[in-house]
């Protein structure tokens, strides 16, 4: 039996500078222990690893709480508090790193099957802690996590199964916000402006929704054909709609309230920035969902006949699917214009003529047809809203 | 402080994720989590099958010695199940007799043989001959470190000198710093000004 360890959690650095002293003990702790699981032999470390719940409860603290480059408030105004942030961060990462790891040496491994075995059954690994390594990682780790994470799929199919209720879930989080979003804005309505605290955490939810997804999405393709079948493109695409138009103008508000304090107004400013990158992160996500299963693979096996023309049959699945998920976000007005600025659907044509790949032309002369439309609401939308106060 | 984020939003919702690691904020009933979780009646108790079978083989040095001698008591009880019909035999549920015999008994006797075919099923001879070579299989592939029985130590117990030595990764190439501008996927100039 293991000898009892006391795991201590990661919580997030005070802003009071009377509560550092107490937060940076608490963190060394932690670096200290996982600087000694990291320490530990093979034998000894996955003994642990798979007997010490606490163990994870203490690494899905950091998970959880730990900094993402997207938060409003990252650890630069104290050097101190910024050094052990990171050097946690670090040991963190190495111990997942680890955890993903079943041959160290000639010596120190285990056969593949079982090692598939432990991280699925002793929850090692499961879908959430992939997508928080992935959004806190990814950024600057993207070879290493791409990695990493395609040998946990590839020894492990039972995660590729548990992406299909990730994706349910996924969805309930869609709607979670679409309504959280509603009641906030609402709740501003008689005052003329959302109350600056409860905007800002849905905000922050959407921002980090967005950002974990598509560094998912970025890190492991492969994910993108789950997602599809799902159709969570379909349902970013309408999440897009929603929310960011209303959320974003609900923090323009809130900087031009007079009521606003200077941190809030500062706050709502960075908040902004946010809501762009989420932007751009369900743009890019969508992208991925749709072109990895519809597009891809048509390119692809084009690509290996050298030329050849493709058959009706073989390409009509993909070219079906792209079509479809197109026309049903032609009602999503502000996804579509923002989308079609990255991706113009022009160009996805002339991919797949180029690749000798047949499309019906009346229904791609609807969806050009339904753009422009798009297009032409949105731009008389946005022209007749008085501009941010500069 | 709370933070928002999805994947404790997706933890507390999601019957895929770990029951027993939930922020407080979400703590749901690990055991209704447990059960919506697969198919875990009859994988519970694999999984429990396979701890006890750990244990035990933990407690033994020779591996080969213990996997000779569990083929062989597997061989002396399928013996009296040989010539039935039955489904085929697959590794799961030799490991159910396994974790049978090192947890009951040890030594089969005949009255224990219909409790057992319960768990097992009836079998075949060649799906016992099958069984017989998975079991061996699995036996030999079971890694001896693994089954180390581990005495743990808090930190304070380590000895300086090996202490951090030579941690796991040390010469790993993680970029894990999180100040500076956000990471944006890509560039912003094209969106619609809301």
């Amino acid at each position: 039996m293991l000898e009892p360890f006391v795991w201590v959690r990661y919580i997030r650095p005070p802003e009071e500078e009377d509560m550092k002293a107490e937060w940076l003990e608490n963190a060394r702790y932690l670096l200290e222990d996982l600087g000694f699981l990291l320490s530990l032999p093979h034998a000894r470390f996955w003994s642990r690893v798979v007997q010490d719940q606490e163990l994870h409860n203490s690494l899905e603290s950091f998970l959880n709480q730990g900094p993402r480059d997207y938060d409003l408030s990252v650890p630069e105004s104290d050097i101190e508090v910024e050094h052990v942030v990171m050097a946690l961060s670090r040991r963190v990462f190495i111990v997942f790193i680890r955890m993903a790891t079943y041959k160290e040496s000639g010596v120190e491994q285990m056969p593949p099957e079982v090692f598939a075995q432990l991280i699925y059954d002793k929850y090692v690994f499961d879908i959430p802690k992939l997508i928080g390594l992935c959004s806190m990682y990814g950024p600057k780790n993207h070879a290493l996590l791409t990695k990493m994470v395609s040998h946990i799929f590839t020894v492990q199919p039972a995660y590729t199964d548990d992406m299909l209720h990730f994706s349910a879930s996924l969805h309930e989080v869609f709607e979670s916000i679409k309504q959280e979003t509603g009641l906030v804005l609402e709740s501003g309505r008689s005052t003329g402006c959302p109350v600056w605290r409860k905007l800002k955490d849905i905000c922050l939810f959407l921002v980090d929704t967005c950002m974990s997804l598509w560094r998912f999405v970025d890190i492991y393709p492969p994910s993108a054909n789950v997602f599809h079948q799902y159709t969570i493109d379909i349902r970013l695409a309408s999440l897009y709609d929603a929310v960011m138009p209303d959320l974003s103008i609900g923090v323009q508000k809130v900087i031009e309230s007079d009521d606003a304090d200077c941190k809030s107004r500062e706050e709502g400013v960075k908040m902004l920035d946010r809501l762009k990158h989420a932007r751009l992160a369900i743009i890019n996500a969508f992208r991925q969902i749709l072109f990895i299963p519809c597009i891809h693979p048509l390119l692809q096996s084009s690509g290996e006949r050298k030329g050849a023309e493709a058959t009706q049959g073989e390409a009509s699945t993909g070219v079906e699917d792209f079509i479809v998920v197109i026309t049903s976000c032609l009602g999503e007005r502000t996804f579509i214009v923002d989308y079609e600025n990255y991706f113009p659907f022009e160009d996805d044509l002339s991919l797949l003529q180029q690749a000798s790949i047949y499309i019906d032309a009346t229904r791609t002369d609807y969806i050009l047809e339904g753009i422009r439309s798009c297009q032409e609401v949105v731009l008389s939308r946005t022209s007749s809203r008085p501009g941010p106060t500069k | 402080m709370w933070v928002p984020r999805v994947i404790t939003a997706i933890r507390a919702q999601s019957s895929i994720s770990n029951p027993l690691t939930y922020p407080s904020k979400f703590q749901h009933d690990p055991v209704t989590l447990l059960l919506k979780r697969r198919d875990l009646t009859e994988k519970g108790e694999r999984v429990r099958a396979w701890e006890r079978l750990n244990h035990e083989i933990g407690k033994r040095r020779d591996k080969e010695k213990l996997a000779l001698h569990l083929v062989k008591e597997l061989r002396s009880f399928t013996h009296d199940l040989c010539g039935r019909e039955a489904p085929e035999a697959t590794v799961e549920d030799a490991c159910a007799l396994l974790f049978y015999l090192f947890n009951e008994k040890r030594v089969v006797e005949q009255r224990d043989i219909g409790r057992l075919r319960l768990s097992f099923g009836d079998v075949s001879s060649s799906s016992a001959n099958k069984a017989f070579k998975k079991v061996k299989e699995l036996c030999a592939s079971l890694p001896e470190t693994l089954l180390e029985e581990v005495k743990g130590k808090s930190h304070a117990d380590v000895d300086e000198t090996t202490k951090l030595k030579a941690p796991f990764g040390a010469d790993l190439k993680i970029d894990a710093s999180v100040s500076g501008p956000p990471f944006p996927p890509g560039r912003e100039d094209a969106l619609i000004d809301f």
